[in-house]
C-alpha cells in the first residue's frame, strides 16, 4: 500500500512540475506466495522444490499533451529510481491520435476475492499446502496409479488501481491453484480465490483416479471418418476460448483480423445456433476469473456478447470502445470467466454417454495453440481419448481430429451436455477422426 | 556488466551458506525490454519494461532443497530469501521430499561473457524505429486491400550472474530481438492468417539492409500465401510423401527429439528405458544427425547454464544413432549420461530445468540449391525434386511450409506441429494449395523416413518454448528442405 501511495505522490508531483503530463493511471500488484510440486511421485525435488516468491509488478499508463502516451511495466525499483524511470517513460512515449485519456468508473462492484485461509498458508502455515499435496498423492497412489505429478500454488496479492483523477481502489485478493496428473495422461485441478472444501479436493482426486485409470487400457480404433466427438467441459472451454471468444476482441474485429467484422456486430449477425448465448461474468465470489475492475478502471460485470446466436458487442477496452463508439466492456480472464448457455434442455453427462452409439471423448489435444483461430478450422491430435460404443466406455484411443468449430456451433446435430459442477457444458458434434 | 555491483550480495550468501553448512545457487537477472506494436500502419503501443531480481536455491548436506526469489536485489533481501529457502528445505525433509546431491559434484567456474551488440536498444532513435516499422507494415498491407497486418518489434537486453557455494561466479548476457508480422487475409467469411519473422540479438534486424531485405522477402511471401489460402480447400487426411521447409524441420527436431532427450523427465520419456537414456538406439537414417547447442548471435543463445555450467553442443542423434541427452546436473547421473549444461530458466523466479537452445537437423550430402530460401516457390521445389530423382512427375508429394508451433507428449511419443499451408506437388507445374493441417507423428519412427536434404543449413527458425510453466527462446532449423518418405506413423490431418 505504501509503495502505491509513494508512486502516486511522485506522479502527482511530476504533473505539477511539468506541463506536459496530463494524466496517469497504474495497476500495481504486490504479491507473495508459495509453490510446491510433486514430480514423478516425489515431493519437492530439483524441479518442484518448495518455493517462496515475492514481487511488485504491474503496469503504468501516462497521458501527455498532443496525443502522446506511455505504456510501461512497473517493478520494485520504480519508486527508488523514479527520476530515471520517468525520463525513460517520457522518452518512450508515442503519438496515438486514437489513444484514450484517464477513465474513472462511476461505481465499482463489490466482489469477494479474499480468503484468509489462503493468506495464512502464504504467511505462516506452509504445512497446509504440503499436506494437500502429500494427502492427495497418498490417495491417488493407493488407487494403484503408478505415476503422480502435482503442484500447489498459493498467492496473496495487494492490488492498487489508482489514477490522476483521484480514483483509488485497493483490494486484497488470494488465489490457490492445485492439480494432480495420473500416469502422464490425465490431470484435474482446482483454481479459485478460496481454499477448497474437502469435497472439492476429493472431487479432483476422484476424477484424476477414475479417468486416469480408464486411459490406461488401450483399445483398437479401426475405423476412420465421421464420428461424434464428445468434449468434456474443459476441452469445450479451450475450443470456445481459442475459436469463439478470441474472435470477439475489439482490436481484432476493428483491424479485420477476426473472423467477425464490425458490420457483423452492427447487424447482430447470427454466428452460432439460435439457442446459444455467451456471457462474461467477473462478479462471482472467489472465482479465479473474478475482479472488481480492469487495469483501465472498467468495472467487472455480467454481460452478454452473443445472444440467441447473434453477435451483440465485441469485447472492448477503452481504446477500441472509443474507436467503435461503444461502451467499454469487461474482459475475460485467461480462458475462463465466460459461460455458454442454451435455451434447449441438456442431458446429464452420464445419461448422454449411455445413449451414444459410437463416439470418442476427447480429454486432451496436442497443438491447440498452433491453430488459426480466425479460420475456425481445426486439425489436431487428440492424444488422450476414450472410445464409447453402444453407451459403454471401451478404452483409450488416439486420433487425428479435424473439422470446423464454427460449423459445429451452428449445427442442429450438435448437442450440449450438462456436467455437474462445471461452468460450461460438455459438447458433442460430428467431425472427422483418423485412427493413428 | 550491470550485475558486477552485487559482489556484497554474493559474500553474504557465502557467509550464510558456510555458517549453516548449506550449499546454494544464486541467480541475479537484469533485463530491459522494448516492444513496439504496429497495427495496420498505426502505432498501437510502445511498451517498456525493466526488471531485476534474485533467486536462491538452498541445499542441505542430505540434498533436501528449498528456493526463494524476489524482484529486488539487496543485502537485506538476500538474507531474507536465504532464510526462506533454508526453511523450505527443512520442510521438504519433514515431508520426506526428494533429495539430490549432484550439485556437490560440480567443479567451480569463473567466467564473464558480455556479448557486445552493434545496435543495442538505445543506439537508434525511437521515432526512427517506429517509422521504419510503420513503413514495413504498410508495405505488406499495400500488396492487397484484403490484407491486415500486425507487426511487433521486440528487443531484450538481459544479463545473468550465477554464483554457487563452491566459489563459482559467472556472468553472461543473452540479448535477443525479433520482428514478427501476423498477416490476415479476409474475404467474406473466409479468413487466413500467416506470419513472417526475423530473429536476431539487437536492432540490426531492422537497421541492416540485407536483414531488412530478407524480412521484406519473407513478409511478401507470407502475404501472398495468406491471399492464396482464401478459398483453398482442405487437404484429404492421410499418409503422404512430404517435403518440409527448414522451419518445420526445426519443429520436427524440437518436438520429436529435443524434448524427449531432455533428461529431467527421462523416467517417463520414450527415449528412456528403466530410467536410463536409450543411448545407442538406431532412430534414423545414418546420414542424419540432430545437434543442439549455443550459437553466438542466435536468438536462443545461452553460453552458460542456469546453475553456472558451460553449455555444451550436443549431438543428440549422431549419424542415425541416439547418442546423448540434453542433461541437467540433477538428472544426468540418474539417466546414465554426462551433464551438458542444459539448465535454463525463464527468469530469476524459476527453477532450472533441462531445455534446448538452437536445435537443428543435419543430413549428409544435401542437394545444392543456389536460390535464397525466400525465393523458392512450390513449382521451383517440384523441379528440384524431379531433377534430382527425389520424385517422379505425377507422384503425390505434399510440401508443407511455414511453422506455426508444435507440441509433444514425450511419455507416449506423440508429437505434432502445424504449418501455414500445404502444396500438393502431384501435377507438374501446377501445385494445388491446401489449408494448413496438423503433422502428427511418432518419435521412434519418424526420423527413419527422412531420406534427403535440399540446400545448405538455415537455422534461424525462432520460437518460444513452453515447458513446466516457463517460456524460453528457442531456435533452430535444418537444410532448406527435407524430404520425408511416406510413413504410416506420420499423419497429415485435413479432412
Amino acid at each position: 500500500m505504501e509503495y502505491a501511495r509513494q508512486l502516486a505522490d511522485l506522479l502527482n508531483q511530476q504533473m505539477k512540475a511539468t506541463g506536459n503530463l496530463c494524466g496517469w493511471r497504474f495497476d500495481l500488484h504486490q504479491l507473495q506466495g508459495i509453490d510446491i510440486g510433486i514430480k514423478n511421485n516425489q515431493i519437492g525435488g530439483p524441479y518442484s522444490s518448495p518455493s517462496f516468491k515475492q514481487s511488485i509488478s504491474g503496469e503504468i499508463y501516462l497521458v501527455w499533451k498532443d496525443h502522446k502516451f506511455t505504456a510501461s511495466k512497473l517493478d520494485s525499483q520504480v519508486v527508488a529510481n523514479f527520476t530515471d524511470y520517468f525520463s525513460l517513460w517520457e522518452k518512450t512515449s508515442y503519438v496515438d491520435p486514437e489513444g484514450v485519456g484517464i477513465y474513472t468508473p462511476e461505481t465499482v462492484p463489490q466482489v469477494e476475492l479474499y480468503d484468509p485461509n489462503i493468506a495464512r498458508v502464504v504467511n505462516d502455515n506452509f504445512d497446509r499446502a504440503f499436506e494437500l499435496l502429500s494427502q492427495g498423492y497418498t490417495t491417488i497412489s493407493n488407487a494403484e496409479v503408478r505415476k503422480v505429478d502435482a503442484r500447489v500454488k498459493c498467492y496473496e496479492n495487494y492490488r492498487t488501481i489508482q489514477n490522476s483523477d483521484g480514483f483509488n481502489l485497493a483490494t486484497t485478493q488470494t488465489a490457490v491453484d492445485f492439480y494432480f496428473i495420473a500416469n502422464d495422461c490425465y490431470g484435474e485441478g482446482y483454481g479459485e480465490k478460496k481454499w477448497p472444501e474437502d469435497s472439492e479436493i476429493h472431487q479432483v482426486l476422484d476424477r484424476t483416479i477414475t479417468i486416469g485409470k480408464l486411459l490406461e487400457e488401450e483399445v483398437q480404433f479401426e475405423q476412420s471418418g465421421p464420428i461424434r466427438l464428445i468434449f468434456p467441459s474443459e476441452t469445450f472451454e479451450s475450443f470456445l476460448s481459442h475459436f469463439l471468444v478470441s474472435n470477439l476482441y475489439g482490436s481484432l474485429v476493428v483491424n479485420r483480423q477476426s473472423s467477425f467484422s464490425f458490420e457483423n456486430f452492427n447487424n447482430q449477425a447470427p454466428v452460432i445456433r439460435d439457442d446459444l448465448s455467451l456471457t462474461i461474468n467477473n462478479l462471482l465470489p472467489y472465482r479465479s476469473f473474478s475482479y472488481r475492475c480492469t487495469a483501465e478502471g472498467v468495472p467487472g460485470e455480467v454481460r452478454e456478447f452473443i445472444k440467441e446466436g447473434r453477435l451483440l458487442s465485441p469485447i472492448l477496452n477503452l481504446k477500441y470502445a472509443k474507436k467503435t463508439g461503444l461502451k467499454p466492456t469487461a474482459l475475460t480472464s485467461g480462458s475462463k470467466g465466460f459461460f455458454l448457455t442454451s435455451s434447449r434442455a441438456m442431458p446429464d453427462w452420464d445419461d448422454y454417454l449411455k445413449q451414444v452409439d459410437r463416439g470418442i471423448i476427447v480429454y486432451s489435444v496436442l497443438g491447440m495453440h498452433t491453430q488459426d483461430s480466425s479460420s475456425g478450422h481445426f486439425s489436431l491430435t487428440a492424444d488422450q481419448c476414450l472410445l464409447v460404443e453402444n453407451g459403454v466406455i471401451k478404452g483409450k484411443v488416439k486420433a487425428v481430429i479435424n473439422g470446423d468449430f464454427f460449423q459445429a456451433l451452428q449445427s442442429d446435430e450438435s448437442e450440449l451436455i450438462r456436467v455437474a459442477g462445471d461452468d460450461n457444458p460438455g459438447f458433442a458434434f460430428w467431425a472427422n477422426a483418423i485412427n493413428v | 556488466m550491470k550485475t558486477d555491483k552485487y559482489d556484497s550480495i554474493i559474500k553474504i550468501l557465502k557467509r550464510l551458506g558456510d555458517a549453516g553448512d548449506l550449499y546454494f545457487i544464486s541467480r541475479i537477472q537484469n533485463r530491459s525490454d522494448l516492444t513496439i506494436h504496429i497495427n495496420n500502419g498505426k502505432t498501437e503501443e510502445i511498451n517498456t519494461a525493466n526488471s531485476e531480481g534474485l533467486g536462491i536455491q538452498v541445499f542441505d548436506a542430505s540434498g533436501y532443497m528449498g528456493f526463494a526469489a524476489a524482484d529486488q536485489v539487496s543485502e537485506a533481501i538476500a538474507q531474507k530469501l536465504f532464510e526462506k529457502a533454508k526453511y523450505l528445505a527443512a520442510q521438504s525433509k519433514v515431508y520426506q521430499g526428494e533429495t539430490n546431491q549432484e550439485i556437490y559434484k560440480l567443479a567451480p567456474l569463473n567466467k564473464k561473457l558480455d556479448f557486445q551488440l552493434e545496435y543495442p536498444i538505445n543506439s537508434v532513435n525511437l521515432t526512427d524505429l517506429e517509422l521504419k516499422l510503420i513503413e514495413l507494415n504498410k508495405e505488406i498491407s499495400a500488396i492487397d486491400n484484403r490484407l491486415s497486418v500486425r507487426t511487433v518489434l521486440k528487443i531484450v537486453e538481459e544479463e545473468w550472474r550465477i554464483c554457487r557455494a563452491d566459489g563459482t561466479d559467472v556472468a553472461f548476457s543473452t540479448p535477443r530481438s525479433f520482428v514478427f508480422h501476423s498477416i490476415t487475409a479476409k474475404q467474406g467469411l473466409d479468413t487466413a492468417t500467416t506470419s513472417a519473422n526475423l530473429p536476431g540479438n539487437d536492432l540490426a534486424i531492422i537497421m541492416e539492409p540485407d536483414k531488412l531485405n530478407k524480412l521484406r522477402a519473407r513478409a511478401k511471401k507470407a502475404a501472398n500465401l495468406a491471399l492464396d489460402l482464401l478459398g483453398a480447400p482442405k487437404c484429404p487426411a492421410g499418409n503422404y510423401k512430404l517435403v518440409i521447409d527448414y522451419a518445420l524441420a526445426k519443429g520436427l527436431a524440437h518436438e520429436a527429439f529435443g524434448h524427449a532427450a531432455e533428461t529431467d523427465a527421462i523416467e517417463s520419456s520414450i527415449l528412456g528405458e528403466n530410467g536410463k537414456f536409450r543411448k545407442g538406439m538406431i532412430v534414423a537414417d545414418r546420414r542424419l544427425s540432430i545437434i543442439d547447442g549455443p550459437i553466438a548471435g542466435d536468438y536462443a543463445y545461452q553460453p552458460i547454464s542456469a546453475v553456472g555450467i558451460e553449455r555444451q553442443t550436443v549431438k543428440i542423434v549422431d549419424h542415425g544413432v541416439l547418442k546423448a541427452g540434453l542433461a541437467d546436473i540433477f538428472s544426468a547421473s540418474r539417466a546414465g549420461v554426462p551433464p551438458t549444461g542444459a539448465e535454463r530458466v525463464e527468469s530469476f523466479f524459476h527453477l532450472p530445468i533441462a531445455r534446448m537452445s538452437n536445435i537443428h537437423i543435419e543430413f549428409e550430402d544435401p542437394i545444392p540449391v543456389a536460390q535464397e530460401f525466400e525465393t523458392v516457390t512450390a513449382t521451383d521445389l517440384q523441379q528440384i525434386l524431379y531433377q534430382h530423382q527425389l520424385a517422379k512427375p505425377g507422384e503425390q508429394v505434399l510440401y508443407l511450409t511455414g511453422f506455426q508451433g508444435g507440441q509433444v507428449n514425450p511419455a507416449f511419443g506423440d508429437f505434432v506441429f502445424n504449418c501455414s499451408a500445404i502444396y500438393d506437388l502431384s501435377n507438374e507445374n501446377d501445385p494445388v494449395l491446401y489449408k494448413p493441417a496438423i503433422f502428427s507423428g511418432q518419435i521412434l519412427s519418424v526420423l527413419n523416413s527422412v531420406s534427403a536434404a535440399i540446400g545448405e543449413l538455415q537455422i534461424d527458425a525462432m520460437g518460444t518454448c513452453g515447458k513446466m510453466g516457463q517460456g524460453v527462446p528457442s531456435c533452430g532449423g535444418s537444410h532448406k528442405f527435407l524430404v520425408i518418405e511416406k510413413n504410416p506413423d506420420i499423419m497429415i490431418g485435413g479432412e
